[in-house]
């Protein structure tokens, strides 16, 4: 029987024991995993955030808009390679209210230039251009909506008044796995003849694209000057920032969250520590007729550190796995705030790290002292 | 006949660490539970509170919150003057026609920026909301740029202190108050005159017209169906317009708070399984001798049981005691519906304890219920027969 084999054997003996650390350790890996794709939900975007993209909205706020004559007048200053513009709708899926998602009016041949991280065919990207009421919808949105090619989608805006009908020309995905994939574009131009002539000619945010990523902050602060002194003043900043600044809109409650995680893997410690040192406590007599027959301190020591690790490695499976299979309906419930829950695979690495160094820490002090442990006294405790 | 209750007792006692470890995992979990109930009741009794039974909010038919609103000033005049509003001693209509606009300003400290709901005001602003008052300084001159500040936000904002200066917008706002709302939604707020504020952002439209109707709502609504200028308008009662704007994060943050406790617990069950089964696999000596003497199974199964829920009781005691000291911690979050920062305290209320104890003593009944059977199916030719 190799090593490897007889700390297997040692997990198999105590079924329940084992099955119930498993899953008590599972379960907390599964809540780690969790917490973390919440956080990374709300940074969403940040990390895979176009370097050489640049995001221009109102200084006074994100809320307030500009005029969309900015458009020529940025497209002049150097450095600018291409640049387009988009507008928050903020309407009710007329269908089902409390199904929320964001709705976006851009320039379509600009917008899809721009961001070609929306992935749409061809033929769809054509039909969406041609229809003015033509809509692209995110392929977890189509999902969730039920919705394909070809079906009509109507919204009720709140900010401009009324129910809004759009045919839904195409579904776009992410390149990247982290794309949001639960919005909506369409028009700007319908948007903008179906809404009241005060708001007319306005719009929210310019992205824009530089030559060079290098040069962000110098082509931001151009942008910025131009406008300094005008009714509508502008603050530019790098796409990543711009998302980032969500993720400080969360305040302290990320702090929270990361004080329960922290939490939480203290008690995926204190439940497979408790585990691993029931098990050394228990084979105590069996350890010593182990050093009796010749095994060394090391190789013991190795046994109950193998034993933990192994222990821990399938809590790691069964948490990141779970997490991974539930994110539909987990993403379901906390659609309210958060629109595009996923668990990512980086969060999932970092879970399987974690159980792997709860169970190196939590063998530790088993595998220590079986190596110390004198063959006298452990024999003569049996 | 039942096991006396100082045997489990000293049971707990005599196995130490294991007691500790078990008790720790419900202590925390019970904790985390009571952190985050509080978290949410904070946030929803700060928002829903804003608002009074009283008045009316009316915004532009449709808007789910103020910043989605319009209304033109024309619209404003004929609305106030309306018979169904009431009117103050001197003949005033009691309506404060209000201009709402998020600024993104910098927090205290320099973490990062953040968005903040400046709300100018007009009218008879103070007399429709009467639980308003100066904490320090005083309320900004009507017609002037100067801006009182909602306490819970001059803590956590920059520029909002007394004698700070917020540039927006090119000009520049004195603060020359803060004031208290009741811990309510408009303490993270900046106040000042709604013309004022209306000509420096270059609007024309306010956003909404708080007022205290004669007759009720319903007499409001029926003055919308009458006069066709007013046909684009909803009346809502204020309390029920605050409820609403809390719900989303409410239910995000509960929602949070329960996918966390529950998966916790039962993580912490199965580690008090793991202890529990342990206990009784050391105890069968014990077992099968008070088998011997005469108690029966279920007097068995009674004393592991209670053992369990009091080792949960002891660890759901310390989880609150633990969470208590968070009781009227100030944080702050954003409030997704005014896309805006929301400072608020953490309230550990008498039902959120109950729901920790509850809940401890839940995990302690269900970690138990299994190994006590374990214990009572014991025989004594068996588990004394191993020696």
């Amino acid at each position: 029987m190799t090593l490897a084999g007889l700390a297997l054997g040692n997990l198999a003996r105590n079924k329940v024991r084992t099955g119930l650390t498993v899953l008590g350790m599972g379960a907390a890996l599964f809540l780690y995993c969790f917490l973390e794709s919440v956080l990374a939900g709300f940074s969403a975007g940040a990390d895979i955030a176009n370097a050489s993209r640049l995001m221009t909205r109102n200084a006074v706020s994100l809320v307030q808009p500009l005029p969309i004559s900015y458009l020529g007048k940025i497209r002049a200053i150097p450095g600018v390679s291409d640049l387009t513009h988009q507008s928050w709708f903020g309407g009710n899926y007329e269908a089902d209210k409390r199904l929320f998602f964001a709705q976006f009016a851009v320039d379509p041949e600009s917008y899809l230039r721009v961001f070609p991280d929306y992935v749409t065919s061809p033929d769809e990207a054509k039909a969406f251009l041609a229809d003015r009421k033509g809509c692209l919808l995110g392929a977890r949105l189509a999902r969730r909506l039920g919705k394909r090619p070809g079906d009509r989608v109507v919204i009720t805006g709140t900010i401009y008044p009324g129910a809004w009908e759009f045919n839904v020309s195409g579904i776009f995905v992410g390149k990247d796995s982290s794309a949001d994939e639960v919005r909506m574009l369409f028009h700007y131009d319908y948007l903008n003849e179906g809404r009241a002539e005060a708001a007319q000619g306005l719009v929210g945010v310019f992205p824009i694209l530089i030559d060079d990523p290098g040069r962000a902050a110098d082509v931001s602060r151009a942008v910025d000057r131009l406008f300094e002194n005008s009714p509508y003043a502008t603050r530019t900043e790098t796409e990543r920032a711009f998302r980032l600044g969500f993720v400080q809109m969360l305040g302290n409650v990320a702090l929270f969250l990361r004080a329960i995680g922290a939490a939480v893997v203290f008690t995926i410690l204190l439940v497979s520590a408790n585990t691993m040192v029931m098990a050394a406590r228990e084979r105590i007599p069996e350890t010593g007729v182990l050093k009796t027959l010749g095994f060394s301190d090391r190789t013991l020591a190795a046994l109950f550190l193998g034993e933990a690790l192994g222990l821990s490695l399938l809590a790691g499976i069964v948490g990141c796995a779970a997490a991974r299979l539930s994110q539909a309906p987990l993403g379901e419930a906390l659609g309210s705030v958060l629109q595009d829950f996923k668990v990512p695979w980086g969060v999932m690495v970092r879970g399987m790290g974690l159980a792997l160094a709860t169970g190196l820490v939590s063998g530790i002090a088993p595998a220590r002292a079986a190596a110390r442990l004198s063959v006298a006294d452990a024999l003569g405790k049996a | 006949m039942a096991l006396p209750l100082g045997y489990n007792l000293r049971n707990l006692l005599v196995r130490r660490t294991a007691t500790l470890m078990s008790m720790g995992g419900i202590a925390l979990v019970v904790a985390v539970f009571v952190v985050v109930s509080a978290l949410a009741e904070g946030f929803r009794s700060a928002v829903s509170e804003t608002g009074s039974p009283e008045n009316v909010i009316v915004m532009r038919d449709g808007a789910t919150s103020e910043i989605e609103s319009a209304m033109n000033r024309e619209v404003v005049d004929l609305l106030r003057s309306l018979p169904e509003v009431g009117r103050d001693a001197a003949g005033r209509p009691l309506a404060s026609a209000d201009m709402v606009l998020v600024v993104n300003h910098p927090r205290l400290g320099g973490e990062g920026s953040t968005n903040v709901t400046v709300r100018g005001v007009s009218g008879a602003w103070r007399e429709v909301r009467p639980s308003l008052a100066i904490a320090a300084g005083r309320w900004f001159t009507p017609g002037s740029e100067e801006v009182v500040v909602g306490e819970a936000l001059s803590r956590r904002v920059a520029d909002c202190q007394i004698g700070g200066t917020l540039k927006q917008s090119g000009r520049a706002w004195k603060v020359v108050g803060t004031f208290t709302a009741e811990g309510t939604a408009h303490e993270s707020e900046v106040w000042g005159d709604a013309d004022v504020m209306l000509d420096a952002f270059q609007r024309e439209v306010y956003q909404s017209v708080t007022l205290r109707p004669s007759g009720g709502e319903s007499g409001l609504v029926a003055a919308f169906e009458r006069e066709l200028r007013l046909k684009s308008l909803q009346a809502e009662r204020e309390d029920r317009y605050y409820a609403k704007q809390s719900e989303d994060v409410t239910l995000f943050l509960r929602t949070l708070g329960l996918v966390v406790t529950v998966v916790m617990s039962i993580g912490a069950i199965f580690g008090a399984m793991n202890t529990m089964y342990a206990s009784v696999a050391h105890r069968s000596r014990e077992i099968g001798t008070l088998l011997a003497i005469g108690f029966g199974p279920s007097a068995i199964f009674l004393a592991f049981l209670v053992e369990s829920l009091l080792l949960a009781a002891a660890g759901a005691l310390v989880g609150c005691l633990l969470a208590m000291p968070v009781d009227g911690l100030a944080t702050g979050t954003s409030n997704w519906a005014t896309f805006s920062e929301m400072a608020f305290e953490l309230r550990v209320t008498p039902a959120v304890l109950r729901g920790g104890l509850l809940f401890g003593l839940v995990m302690g009944v269900v970690g138990g219920a299994l190994p006590a059977l374990r214990a009572a199916r014991s025989t004594i030719v068996v588990v004394l027969r191993r020696t």
